[in-house]
């Protein structure tokens, strides 16, 4: 046996040194001292930019009160987004744990100079996954995020998950660093924003040791928010309106799942004038572009498993037992494809006026139809006024109710 | 020896192990979404190029190595020079999965990391692989190429699902002189079948046993499948932006498990995958020691093998320091000599050895 360890030595040797040296052959304590970087906040000052990061601190069992970590808000400016984030690693003192950042907020005032430019560092950096979520703000990003700390915890550093569970209800959009720079290289250039909109609402609470009432500020995500669209990455406007807003993320939204709707005006024997709550199951949407005489962009929307939720009726019930069915009429079919339909249009009219492709006509037919969409891009004068003279047919309808 | 088995698996272990970390982001750079096409007809010629392998691999594998072979047919010398070509190559190529296991554990993996001292650990692991021989090598793929192979399929498995894979399209956009010079620098990565050549007398076989169908089966299924297949996972995530992803293989899980809140559990899989990447480095060195010892008569491989690896390791540290522009810079000096050992060599070697046993066979007729 001493022959064999006397033979084998310098393997435990080796074994030995990996275990016992860190992988960053550092002092041990510098591995624990890493600041957990949840988000960042983008604002434009006049000397270049000013960035916040939303830290992260965990809790010893003796400091917390029920909370596990506690939020921490830095700020620095600088020329650049590097000069940035480099000044934040040295005020916080510890290695900057960039790879667990999971949302960036951009200010308005960044994206009306140019977003792309803003996150270049963020995409070239590989510490820092191109999964990042991005958002914008309407005024200070810093301010935003400091409202962060409102929030629940779990929601706070989790923001990128709440987006993506309000993206399945279709409220909002999850709209990753990757998917928002990579749109604007495609050949619609069409990449849009959501807005991060958090509000405070004061709540009083009694404090342990007296009864004098302490108001704190409880943080919502607002429901419905803004989204901003852009063109080649600069800022062309937004959409504001909650119907236009839905029926765009009808279209787009991929990773949908149940959503609720509300559609105005159903008007028949059963329904007088009402304003009526339906959950859709799924949805499937079709596209299909036409490059003949008339470009013309199709869009068939298929509503699956959709359930009556709630009628706000001026009708006169009679009967004891009012079944559902009776509801589930041609009528309101008719009133949820109409109502889709015309809001579907209205988008894309009111975008169309700015040059916003915001079904991505041009990316489908640069895909599908490629020689056809490089002929008809030769046979007008502006290749960026493409979407001037493409027509928008919208069929939506509704396969089947629960 | 090693046994058939092993034999099959260290060639497709080999086959894998550096087409998904930079050649995807590299061929996205010029071709895009063509770069499926290049990828499905390298993976043929490949494939044909394992067939014209395995058919000298059968005839000559009980006659003896290679390098005996050569010298049959081309003198001591002859074998001399075709073993110092075999040497440089497989140097050459030896370079990709170092390279590649630097970028994934310095530039991925760890925020901070003393790549000089973790590349000391790596070359020793890696050396001291080689150093055990090919029986070793065999035996240890066999433990871990299930454990590789099942990693992968995952990790394809979930590229494919989280992409939108119409961002392919259009294919046959590329023009026809950009696809030759992308096709010409990426033979680099590509040629494993030169494992079969250099494993000519090295494999037990049972009698009248060959090496055929269970070979080529899973070599073209990679090749032609699962290569391109994994580009059109990677190409459909990250579409204008794939230039940037330098390690394709953790990029393309990126987006998979956001709703998760285990965080990155994709690693587990990209780190056994990233086993074949350390196990292949270890093969290139010992094939790479063999070739340089028969070539100056050296009775002691082992030390060959050593030197060998740390001329990778200085040559990491000191000379590929900037791995997004050496890559490029690596493929442009070493394509010509590549083309030459992947395509022309081989018919070289069939053709006059064949000839060579057929002379023979009419001399004894006679």
């Amino acid at each position: 046996m001493f022959r064999f360890f006397s033979r084998h030595a310098w393997i435990f040797a080796v074994i030995f040194l990996l275990i016992l040296f860190p992988v960053s052959l550092t002092s041990q304590a510098r591995l624990n001292n890493r600041a957990l970087i949840t988000g960042l906040a983008i604002d434009k000052n006049e000397s270049g930019y000013v960035v916040t990061a939303q830290i992260a601190r965990p809790l010893s069992s003796r400091e917390a009160s029920g909370e596990s970590a506690v939020l921490d808000f830095v700020s620095e400016s600088g020329s650049s987004v590097t000069e940035c984030v480099k000044k934040i690693t040295f005020e916080i003192g510890e290695i900057a744990g960039l790879s667990h950042t999971n949302f960036i907020i951009l200010s308005k005032a960044v994206l009306e100079d140019n977003a792309i430019k803003a996150l270049d560092y963020f995409l070239r950096d590989l510490q820092i996954p191109t999964s990042v979520m991005i958002v914008y703000s309407k005024g200070n990003a810093k301010d935003v995020m400091a409202k962060t700390s409102d929030l629940d915890l779990s929601v706070s550093l989790g923001l990128q998950k709440v987006f993506m569970f309000k993206e399945e209800a279709l409220s909002t959009l999850m709209v990753p660093l990757q998917n928002f720079i990579d749109d604007a290289f495609n050949p619609s250039a069409f990449s849009i924003l959501p807005e991060l909109d958090i509000t405070t609402e004061e709540t009083s609470s009694s404090g342990q040791s007296d009864d004098k009432s302490k108001s704190v500020g409880k943080g919502r995500i607002k429901y419905f928010t803004p989204f901003a669209i852009f063109k080649n990455g600069k800022f062309l406007g937004e959409i504001n309106n909650e119907n236009e807003i839905r029926a765009f993320l009808l279209a787009k939204a991929k990773n949908s799942h149940q959503f609720n709707l509300v559609i105005d005006g159903v008007n028949d024997d059963v329904y007088n004038n009402a304003s009526v709550g339906v959950r859709v199951s799924d949805k499937n949407v079709k596209m299909a572009v036409s490059l003949g005489e008339k470009p013309t962009l199709n869009l068939n929307i298929m509503l699956d498993k959709v359930k009556l939720l709630e009628v706000n009726n001026n009708a006169i019930l009679s009967g004891a037992y009012i079944a559902q069915k009776p509801y589930l009429t041609k009528t309101l079919e008719r009133a949820i494809a109409c109502q889709l339909e015309n809001d579907l249009k209205i988008v894309f009219n009111k975008t169309k006026v700015i040059g916003a492709d915001v079904f991505g006509f041009a990316d489908f037919a640069y895909k599908f139809n490629h020689k056809e969409w490089g002929e008809f891009i030769n046979s007008i004068p502006n290749a960026d006024d493409y979407l001037n003279y493409v027509d928008f047919n919208v069929k939506v309808e509704v396969s089947s109710f629960i | 020896m090693v046994s058939k088995r092993q034999a099959i698996l260290i060639v497709l272990i080999v086959l894998i192990a550096t087409k998904f970390e930079r050649l995807p982001s590299l061929i996205s750079l010029t071709l895009m979404q063509d770069g499926i096409i290049l990828l499905i007809v390298l993976g043929i010629l490949d494939v044909l190029f394992l067939g014209f392998a395995l058919n000298f691999f059968n005839e000559f594998n009980d006659r003896g190595d290679l390098y005996n072979l050569a010298s049959e047919s081309w003198g001591k010398g002859g074998a001399k020079v075709l073993y110092f070509i075999l040497f440089c190559y497989l140097i050459v190529v030896a370079v990709l999965p170092f390279e590649s296991v630097h970028d994934f554990f310095a530039n991925n993996l760890f925020n901070e990391l003393n790549y000089a001292l973790f590349g000391l650990i790596f070359l020793i692991t890696v050396v001291f692989f080689a150093n055990k021989g090919l029986k070793t090598l065999g035996r240890t793929i066999e433990i871990f190429s299930l454990l590789i192979f099942i990693s992968l399929a995952f990790i394809l498995v979930i590229g494919l699902m989280t992409g939108d894979l119409t961002n392919i399209l259009p294919l046959n956009n590329s023009s026809f002189s950009v696809f030759v010079s992308e096709f010409a620098r990426d033979t680099l990565w590509f040629g494993s079948f030169w494992i079969m050549f250099l494993l000519t007398g090295k494999v037990k076989l049972q009698k009248n046993d060959k090496i055929t169908l269970n070979l080529i089966i899973p070599y073209a299924v990679f090749c032609v499948f699962v290569i391109p297949g994994f580009y059109l996972g990677f190409y459909s995530i990250y579409n204008n932006l794939a230039g940037y992803q330098t390690n394709a293989i953790s990029a393309i899980t990126q987006f998979a498990f956001l709703n998760l809140d285990l965080g990155r559990v994709d690693w587990f899989l990209v780190l056994f995958e990233q086993v074949s990447t350390i196990i292949s480095t270890a093969i290139y060195i010992y094939l790479a020691g063999v070739c340089f010892c028969r070539v100056f008569n050296i009775k002691k491989e082992q030390i060959v093998e050593f030197i060998i690896g740390l001329a990778l390791f200085l040559l990491d540290v000191f000379v590929f320091k900037e791995i997004n522009t050496s890559a490029l810079n690596f493929r442009e000096i070493t394509h010509y000599f590549c083309i030459f050992v992947n395509y022309l060599l081989p018919f070289a070697i069939i053709l006059t050895f064949k000839r060579k046993k057929q002379d023979k066979r009419s001399k004894a007729y006679v």
